[in-house]
């Protein structure tokens, strides 16, 4: 009986693509627009949740000539070679803060002897023993130590574990980072040691401003002691010439902005949903009504009110949820170029995805689709089929 | 052999003022062949409906086999329609994004021979050209042939047919009327709703209707 009402179904719903394609493009428009929405904004906030969880800093100090805002420093991907001398971490290393460490970043050239990696690509030196915040992000077991000629590849990097070499000098890859959506997906890591002598060696003097690598760093990294106010820390590094960010507040500014920015494509997201569920009720009141008399005569040649319920659920569920599927799948790619696009505009980390997490808002709008469906087809539908069947071919169009 | 029977049935829709049908008794033997005449409004079409098991009556039983088959529940009255009961309906009515033959698949599906030879009945019906065509497609006449057709592939006890010649040539109409009346057998009877003296005459049993009142002519 069910291939009988899977047919009755398939061939409505492909025959009648006047009244079914309008359901079909509701459906998709509406679970669409919400998915998208939806995904972006846990896409965004998770990013910048993710990064204050796992970055255990609490000030960031980089240099003035870095043609940087804050939050692009914290989160963009930009690669910057302004250095800073290396005696600053001892300045900074007063009585309020628990730990400093220290990054060097260095950009590899193609013409810089780069011979299997011949992109230009960002290498980030730290203490792995003392680092802050690119440990906490290393797939699998943790590693103690990052020896010599070791190196952790970004989320984003594809290069053979094998054979490898960065700067003329032959490389293993102890490990692979979970991607971030920030500059660290986009880098190598080495140990802060073993970056400054292949600077020295790949690079000349000049690109340092004739001082020496090793007595060089690109920023430093504050954890303060507990219970010590951040902006009183600042206060008493005052002296030292560097720009100095707070990491949480810079945070909270960065997701303040992503709330006020996703609270308008929210609303936007509403007046579609709300346009489009209007739609489908009367989208789906126009289909079930020009199929009374068809009601009427399937009842007529023994088709019981229940199984016109099976042919009708089968018909419309294929359709929304092949809407359904088709929103969703597009409404999470989709969120993911839409990040893409608001950080051309604003700083912003991306949250790495799970596959439960996709699961979630993938289901979530097959959840959305089913209801919104059911809500809106189970009136028309009930009545149409508690009809009479002369009165239902009766009273259905010709 | 009583097939069905009517027991003092009447009708009164709610947009009506008077009963459409009044106390009506009518009794259909297995192997008859009755037909109705009457003007458009007498209440032809709501005694073929009743008798099909489509429409409830107002007062009275509608008796299959000594069974009420409006207390039935709607499960078993569904089987019994599908079953025992084909409904040439006066207006099209089919399937309308089915092609003719998938109508006929679906009918069968549901009537009472599983077996039933589609092929053989495209043939007698002349809708070999516009099997595969949607309804929507066919002409006036090809509607009516096919949905014939569908009647037919069920094999029904009691065949309801309303106004079946409607928009059929004359060749056609003796056709169709002869391919049902030759489905009358001892356990299978027809009833026949026609404005057509000549289809009237044919029958065995002769009724009219006048203002809901059913008159046995002979």
């Amino acid at each position: 009986m069910w291939s009988t009402f899977l047919m009755f179904a398939w061939k409505n719903m492909t025959r009648r693509i006047k009244t079914t394609g309008p359901l079909f493009l509701c459906v998709l428009v509406s679970v669409f627009a919400i998915v998208l929405v939806w995904s972006s904004y846990d896409m965004a906030k998770g990013g910048v949740e993710l990064s204050r969880t796992r970055m255990s800093a609490d000030v960031m100090v980089y240099p003035y000539e870095t043609e940087l805002d804050d939050a692009s420093m914290l989160y963009s991907g930009i690669a910057q070679s302004v250095y800073m001398d290396a005696d600053i971490i001892g300045r900074l290393s007063n009585g309020y803060a628990e730990r400093v460490v220290s990054q060097f970043y260095l950009q590899t050239l193609p013409t810089a002897g780069c011979c299997t990696v011949m992109e230009e690509m960002r290498l980030v030196g730290v203490d792995w023993e003392e680092d802050l915040t690119v440990r906490s992000y290393l797939k699998g077991a943790d590693i103690d130590t990052l020896d010599m000629q070791e190196v952790i590849l970004g989320g984003n990097i594809d290069i053979e574990t094998e054979n490898t070499m960065i700067l003329n000098m032959p490389v293993r890859v102890a490990g692979v980072l979970e991607t971030t959506g920030t500059y660290l997906d986009d880098s190598i890591v080495l140990s802060m040691e073993q970056l400054r002598q292949l600077a020295k060696v790949n690079f000349p003097a000049s690109y340092f401003g004739g001082r020496a690598p090793m007595d060089l760093v690109t920023c430093a990294l504050v954890e303060l002691k507990e219970g010590v106010d951040p902006q009183e820390y600042i206060r008493s590094v005052e002296d030292v010439q560097a720009r100095k960010v707070l990491i949480s507040s810079t945070a909270d500014t960065v997701q303040d902005e992503i709330m006020v920015l996703f609270r308008l494509l929210a609303g936007t997201a509403a007046v579609i949903l709300l346009l489009c569920v209007a739609a489908l009720f009367s989208q789906m009141q126009a289909l079930i009504h020009s199929r009374y008399r068809e009601i009427g005569y399937l009842r007529s040649i023994g088709v019981c009110r229940r199984d016109v319920y099976k042919m009708f659920v089968l018909e419309i569920g294929i359709i929304v949820l092949a809407a359904g599927v088709l929103a969703s799948a597009a409404g999470l790619t989709a969120a993911r170029s839409v990040i893409e696009w608001i950080r051309q505009y604003m700083s912003l980390p991306l949250g790495g995805w799970s596959g439960g997490a996709i699961l979630v808002h993938f289901g979530g709008g097959l959840l959305l689709t089913v209801s919104v469906s059911a809500v809106s087809a189970a009136v028309p539908l009930c009545r149409a089929v508690r009809m009479p069947p002369q009165e239902a071919m009766t009273r259905g169009e010709l | 052999m009583e097939l069905i029977r009517l027991e003092g049935v009447s009708k009164t829709y709610a947009d009506e003022a008077g009963p459409v049908l009044k106390n009506t008794d009518l009794v259909v033997e297995g192997g008859g062949y009755l037909s109705v005449e009457g003007v458009s409004g007498s209440g032809k079409s709501t005694l073929l409906y009743i008798l099909g098991g489509l429409l409830t009556p107002t007062t009275g039983r509608v008796l299959y086999k000594g069974k009420d088959v409006y207390s039935l529940k709607d499960r078993e009255l569904s089987l019994w329609r599908g079953r025992h009961v084909g409904y040439l309906f006066q207006d099209i009515q089919m399937a309308q994004a089915l092609t003719v033959r998938e109508n006929m698949v679906l009918a069968r599906r549901f009537g009472n021979d599983k077996g039933a030879d589609i092929e053989g009945l495209i043939q007698s019906l002349g809708l070999e050209e516009v099997a595969d065509k949607l309804p929507g497609h066919l002409s006036g006449g090809q509607k009516r042939r096919a949905m014939t057709g569908c009647v037919l592939v069920r094999r029904p006890q009691i065949m309801l047919a309303d106004e079946p010649t409607n928009d059929l040539d004359r060749e056609w109409a003796c056709r169709v009327m002869d391919l049902l009346q030759e489905q009358i057998h001892p356990e299978r009877s027809l009833i026949l709703v026609t404005h057509d003296p000549r289809w009237a005459a044919s029958a065995s049993v002769k009724y009219s209707i006048s203002d809901g009142v059913l008159i046995h002519k002979e």
